[in-house]
């Protein structure tokens, strides 16, 4: 009979309490891979999902802001700016796409946003990619009370085709602010992996002239998605010159993934204590196997002896004991993976549904192999202290 | 031949006070491959120490025990562990079977930690002691008695040259108990090994053609019996 097969039976014998050891480290592990590998992910999810725009031009006020309510659909407008200013943009040489945004109604708490036609058209969110209307539906009419759902949005709405619904004033839902205009769905879009899944699109005129807006802003716009010319480096530094230094009314968000970066880095001190209440569970873990094969080895004193007494050198219920202990980190580890796949995809999900990105739970991270190493190293030296035990164990006081 | 032979062996224990108990103190004792012997003597009286000390599991504090061409008593430990691994067989008074292991896992165990595990001859072992039946049952299932033949049978199952015995009749009935010994004493001979069995049960020991009153053999007296 192997060590192996020995210390396996020793786990068997005590499969209760085994299970919970090996579950505390599948939690720990799930935990750490989940803060590390979610951080990097995140970062490079929102980084990438910028809609396929370089910058965002808005109404004086925070950058951060000005990128999460124009490219990621999450913050309120710091205000408004001229319809002219967006023609002047859209205008400028450098700049090969521009498209106007408005904001400021939603339909039960999903956001209505206003375009023109042309970004559903001809904007390429990502490389090759264009906004597909899935079968059955067809892009709004400019100037039509009509709307094209996100998938994300129709999911959750359970929007379709025909579907006719009432906007409410507000980006908070308020069953009070009710708007008179009734749109109709006219088509859903095929995922895209980006903020845009989770909105409703209308005409922008829709929202400038929406029933209760003032009629003064009915030109305004809430912010403009800019992509520039392919090599027109320069020109983003030219254009933050133009509207950050030079002018006082406007801001112009370029690049536009570095505010979100920016935000990522604000928040670093967050990752770091989230990291270390993953680290500190995962050595509560190692603990808890130490306890259990501690408390094992002091109950098994006499088996230890009789092994002793049949051949068995004292490295070789070292070993035992060290084996049993990696047995239950290599169980905690597995389950720590599927824990993992199950969290992972239940918070990408839950990601995507509220902010739009689609995060790649597989994604290559440096925490798929730290972690399981780092896990392993504690399960190594918690069994350290039982296997000294059992070490030591006197074969003579033993086997009376 | 002599298979096993002591000499000036000395074995202490640390008294209350730090002073040295003498247990063991045999200034020769012999046996020839395939022999048998009885230990005779009452309780405490050192048989017990003496089988640890020819078995390795103690070391001496001075003196040879020749098994072969070895000299135990002059090994490390670990060197011991492997000699004794691979050459002797051990019976219990109470058996210390692994409660949850299989009959055969118990047989196994034995095999474990010299040459290897031989499935074959741990299931033939146990045809041989009437388990043949009972080859998956938890050792927590068995009878005593059955207890007892897994026993004897995970002592033979590294074919020892020497098998030592320390009251292995001493957790059983009188029917049982004679079945064991001469089982032990049966399955001993049939695998050529010899046989040391201590006991201080009479009828036991007046089943063995060689018998040795351990209390003329052992002039420390046993220490604790004292």
């Amino acid at each position: 009979m192997s060590p192996l097969r020995m210390a396996a039976k020793g786990l068997r014998q005590r499969t209760v309490s085994s299970s919970i050891a090996a579950f505390s480290v599948a939690l720990s592990g799930c935990l750490l891979m989940l803060v590390w590998a979610f951080k990097g992910e995140a970062e490079r999810a929102f980084a990438s999902a910028d809609g396929g725009f370089d910058a965002v031009l808005g109404p004086r006020g925070s950058k951060l802001q000005i990128v999460l309510n124009a490219l990621y659909h999450l913050d309120e407008s710091p205000g408004l700016m001229r319809w002219a200013d967006y023609e002047e943009i859209k205008a400028n040489r450098a700049v090969e796409a521009a498209y106007p945004i408005a904001v400021g109604d939603n339909y039960l708490g999903i956001r209505l946003v206003g375009t023109e036609i042309e970004y559903l058209e001809q904007h390429s969110y990502r490389e090759g990619r264009r906004f597909e209307v899935a079968e059955g539906g067809r892009l709004f009419q400019q100037d039509a009370l009509e709307a094209v759902a996100g998938s994300v949005a129709a999911r959750q709405l359970g929007l379709s085709v025909g579907y006719t619904f009432n906007p409410y004033h507000g980006l908070q839902y308020d069953v009070s602010a009710r708007h008179e205009e009734l749109y109709t769905v006219t088509g859903i879009l095929e995922p895209t992996g980006t903020p845009a899944d989770r909105v409703i699109w209308i005409p922008i005129s829709g929202v400038q002239n929406m029933s209760g807006h003032d009629p003064a802003t009915a030109t305004d716009v809430s912010g403009v998605l800019v992509k520039l010319r392919p090599g027109a480096r320069m020109a983003g530094f030219q254009l933050d010159m133009l509207y950050n230094k030079r002018g006082d009314r406007l801001t112009f968000a370029w690049p536009a993934s570095r505010s979100i970066l920016q935000l990522f880095d604000k928040l670093s001190w967050f990752d770091h204590v989230l990291r270390t209440i993953a680290t500190l569970v995962a050595v509560i873990a190692g603990a808890g196997i130490t306890a259990l094969l501690y408390n094992a080895m002091s109950e098994r004193q006499r088996d230890i002896a009789v092994w002793r007494a049949l051949g068995a050198r004292r490295r070789t219920v070292f070993g035992i004991a060290v084996l049993e202990s990696l047995g239950i980190t290599l169980a905690g580890l597995v389950g720590a993976f599927a824990l993992y796949v199950l969290a992972g995809s239940a918070l990408s999900a839950f990601v995507q549904r509220e902010a739009g990105v689609a995060f790649d739970i597989f994604a290559r991270n440096a925490a798929f192999w730290w972690t399981p190493l780092g896990i392993f190293g504690i399960g190594l030296l918690a069994g350290v202290a039982p296997a000294f035990k059992a070490y030591r164990t006197d074969v003579v006081k033993n086997l009376i | 031949m002599a298979l096993l032979s002591v000499s000036d062996l000395r074995k202490s224990y640390a008294g209350e006070h730090g002073s040295a108990l003498p247990v063991v103190a045999v200034d020769s004792f012999e046996l020839e491959v395939g022999e048998q012997v009885a230990l005779q003597g009452p309780s405490g009286c050192g048989k017990t120490t003496f089988l640890h000390l020819i078995a390795g599991i103690l070391a001496a504090d001075s003196g040879r025990i020749q098994i072969g061409d070895t000299d135990v008593a002059g090994l490390k430990e670990a060197e011991r562990d492997r000699f004794r691994a691979a050459n002797i067989g051990y019976v219990f008074q109470s058996f210390h079977l692994m409660r949850e292991y299989t009959c055969l896992e118990n047989v196994e165990l034995g095999m474990s930690f010299g040459a290897g595990v031989d499935r074959e001859l741990a299931r033939s072992l146990l045809k041989r002691v009437g388990l043949g039946d009972r080859l998956k049952y938890r050792a927590s299932a068995l009878s005593v008695g059955q207890q007892q033949r897994v026993a004897v049978a995970r002592a033979l199952a590294n074919r020892p040259k020497l098998v030592l015995a320390d009251e292995p009749t001493g957790s059983l009935d009188e029917d049982n108990a004679s079945q064991a010994l001469a089982l032990i004493r049966e399955l001993c001979r049939e695998n050529g090994a010899a046989l040391i069995l201590a006991s201080h049960d009479r009828t036991v020991i007046e089943a063995f053609e060689r018998r040795v009153e351990f209390a003329e053999l052992n002039s420390a007296g046993g220490g604790l019996a004292r």
